[in-house]
């Protein structure tokens, strides 16, 4: 067995060199179609960029890079859009690779990380955390740490999954073969990219709390948001079952459990809509 | 912190093959190289990571040279040198003046490696020493502005000119230090840029330094992009203020008196001087009026437009 303290220092230094990611095919197509529409509006084109990891850390790396503007400040595709322009959006995606071939189970978390984007911006609202669309954005990005996985490591993520079928808690497993487990790898990326501390340590944290700092409250929400959309099975993970769940999560945000019904309300509905959308996306991707 | 001087970065997009390899060869010794031979890799990595010099051929794809001038104008690279690669017989298709406006100098394919060498270099030193342009923002500063007010008040069409500020912004620099205020600025200046220039290719955006700037537009357009301005400033501000400042909806500083007072949060003016042809005849009699306007914007709390309405 290969040793895990190596392999993760090999993978940080392949992230390092990473200098882009692939997003989906029918996404790009779709955001190059609104952009070309002189009708769309700004609104309509940060609501469909906002629903693809990829795409929301490249608007977000370009307008935190330090050559545009200062770096780790801007924390939202709106506000990224506003300094950047229609006309570089587009260059920006027009230079989007597409992936070449996606499994279908795969787009599933692109599903899942939609799904807990509107959730934990539900969260943030009842809760009155400051600035719930930073925190959506920070839903959204939560399983970057796969998509690298996915695209950088392909044999290794299938190791991962076969430990998973047979057995193995997920997290376990991609530490026995990355040494580093996705949480911690899509942080790291988000680092190397200048993007703000405040979504870098929500993202790092999601499956351990003990890794906040300063962002206890965000954290915790994430972490609630994350097993929440899992538990109302929408989109695909590496878990078949739940993830683990730390019960500090209640008390650090004050959530009662009766809230929890409250939320499921608020969701149902923007999940509902969300789903034509991925529908679609899954339809386009086979 | 070491003083050796940091090898520039060069990006080629060249073909594989004779002289280009010769120059490469050349080249490699001064200089950090990366070449490319797709447009879309080499669109990509100006945006993420743009070098200081392009060596770009011509006849290799006419329309991502469009894009990349696009991008020089959109972002003020300034400091980007474009130089473009020539063969002798297609000299006579360059007479986009758009194109010579945008680019930094030419090089025929039988230039010698040698001549390359000292044109990249004689290039770079251009560069930093004609410069009008605000080195923080990159946008074109007093003499350039200068020449824009009087290009304006000959014109045909109506126009108006904007004159841009931050109110309380010397009480932002004073709390937040001046490299908070410089990201300000920064910002500042791609928000009125990005708006200017979506709404109309017909417009002028200048800094006339500290948080000062100016802009020309069409007459009928401007109060919809002073309204726009407004808007995205408004949007973006909580990114720049502390939760404290925020939340207690104004700042705590000393005035000039060294006693401690509220002050408003940072907010922006603008002033409108809509120009007809024949009203004013001196850029001076603009700035005056200029100055009676933005006397009326600032006395309004929060962030504000005002057009001169008189004849």
């Amino acid at each position: 067995m290969p040793d895990p303290s190596e392999k993760r220092k090999e993978v940080k230094k392949k992230i390092k060199k990473l200098e882009g990611l692939p997003s989906l095919p029918p996404i790009v197509q779709k955001l190059n179609a609104l952009i070309e529409d002189e009708r769309s509006s700004l609104n309509q084109i940060a609501d469909l960029i906002e629903k693809d990891q990829v795409i929301t850390t490249k608007v977000l790396r370009l307008a935190n890079s330090a050559f545009y503007g200062f770096p780790r400040k801007v924390s939202t595709v709106q506000q990224a859009m506003m300094l950047l322009g229609i006309n570089v959006l587009k260059i920006l995606i027009m230079t989007s690779s597409i992936f070449e071939i996606i499994s279908k189970e795969d787009v599933g978390l692109w599903e899942h990380s939609v799904g807990v984007a509107a959730c934990a911006k539900i969260i943030a609202e009842m809760k009155e955390v400051s600035d719930p669309q930073e925190v959506a954005t920070a839903g959204l990005l939560h399983d970057l740490g796969k998509v690298v996985q996915m695209i950088a490591f392909k044999e290794d993520y299938e190791e991962v999954k076969k430990k998973a079928g047979a057995g193995v808690p997920p997290l376990q497993a991609e530490l026995e073969v990355f040494g580093i487990d996705h949480a911690e790898m899509g942080a790291f990326l988000m680092h190397q990219w200048n993007l703000p501390e405040r979504l870098i340590e929500m993202v790092n944290s999601h499956h351990d709390l003990s890794r906040s700092k300063k962002f206890r409250k965000e954290s915790a929400l994430l972490h609630l948001a994350d097993l929440l959309v899992q538990a109302r099975g929408y989109g695909e993970t590496t878990y078949v079952g739940l993830p683990p769940f730390d019960p500090k999560a209640l008390s650090i945000l004050k959530v009662h459990p009766s809230e929890i019904k409250e939320i499921y309300l608020k969701l149902e509905p923007r999940l509902y809509e969300l789903k034509f959308f991925t529908e679609e996306l899954k339809r386009e991707m086979v | 912190m070491s003083l050796k001087k940091e090898k520039k970065d060069i990006f080629l997009f060249l073909p594989r093959k004779k002289p280009f390899t010769d120059w490469a060869k050349l080249l490699r010794k001064d200089f950090k190289l990366k070449h490319f031979y797709k447009s879309k890799d080499l669109l990509s990595a100006l945006l993420f990571l743009p070098p200081q010099v392009i060596l770009y051929y011509f006849n290799r794809d006419r329309k991502a040279f469009e894009t990349l001038l696009q991008l020089k104008q959109n972002f003020n690279l300034v400091s980007l040198a474009i130089i473009l690669v020539f063969e002798e017989k297609d000299l006579r298709s360059l007479t986009d003046d758009r194109i010579l406006r945008l680019i930094d100098d030419l090089l025929l394919t039988t230039s010698s490696p040698l001549e390359l060498k000292i044109r990249i270099n004689l290039c770079l030193h251009r560069l930093t020493r004609i410069s009008d342009n605000n080195p923080l923002t990159g946008l074109p500063g007093n003499v350039s502005i200068e020449l824009a007010i009087k290009k304006a008040l000959e014109s045909e069409e109506p126009l108006a000119i904007g004159y841009v500020d931050l109110d309380n912004f010397k009480t932002y620099n004073d709390l937040y230090g001046f490299s908070a205020g410089d990201e300000v600025i920064k910002n500042l200046a791609r928000i009125l840029q990005t708006t200017i220039f979506e709404k109309t290719s017909k417009a002028f955006l200048g800094h006339i330094g500290g948080d000062d700037f100016v802009f020309i537009v069409p007459l009928s357009m401007a109060e919809e992009i002073s309204k726009e301005i407004l808007q995205k400033f408004k949007a973006l501000l909580p990114a720049f203020l502390s939760e404290e400042d925020l939340k207690r909806g104004y700042f705590i500083a000393k005035n000039r008196q060294g006693v401690l007072r509220e002050i408003p949060l940072l907010s922006l003016s603008i002033a409108l001087v809509p120009i007809t042809k024949g009203r004013f005849k001196h850029p001076g009699e603009v700035a005056a009026r200029a100055a009676q306007v933005k006397s009326v914007v600032k006395k309004m709390p929060g962030s504000n437009y005002f057009i001169d309405r008189r004849a």
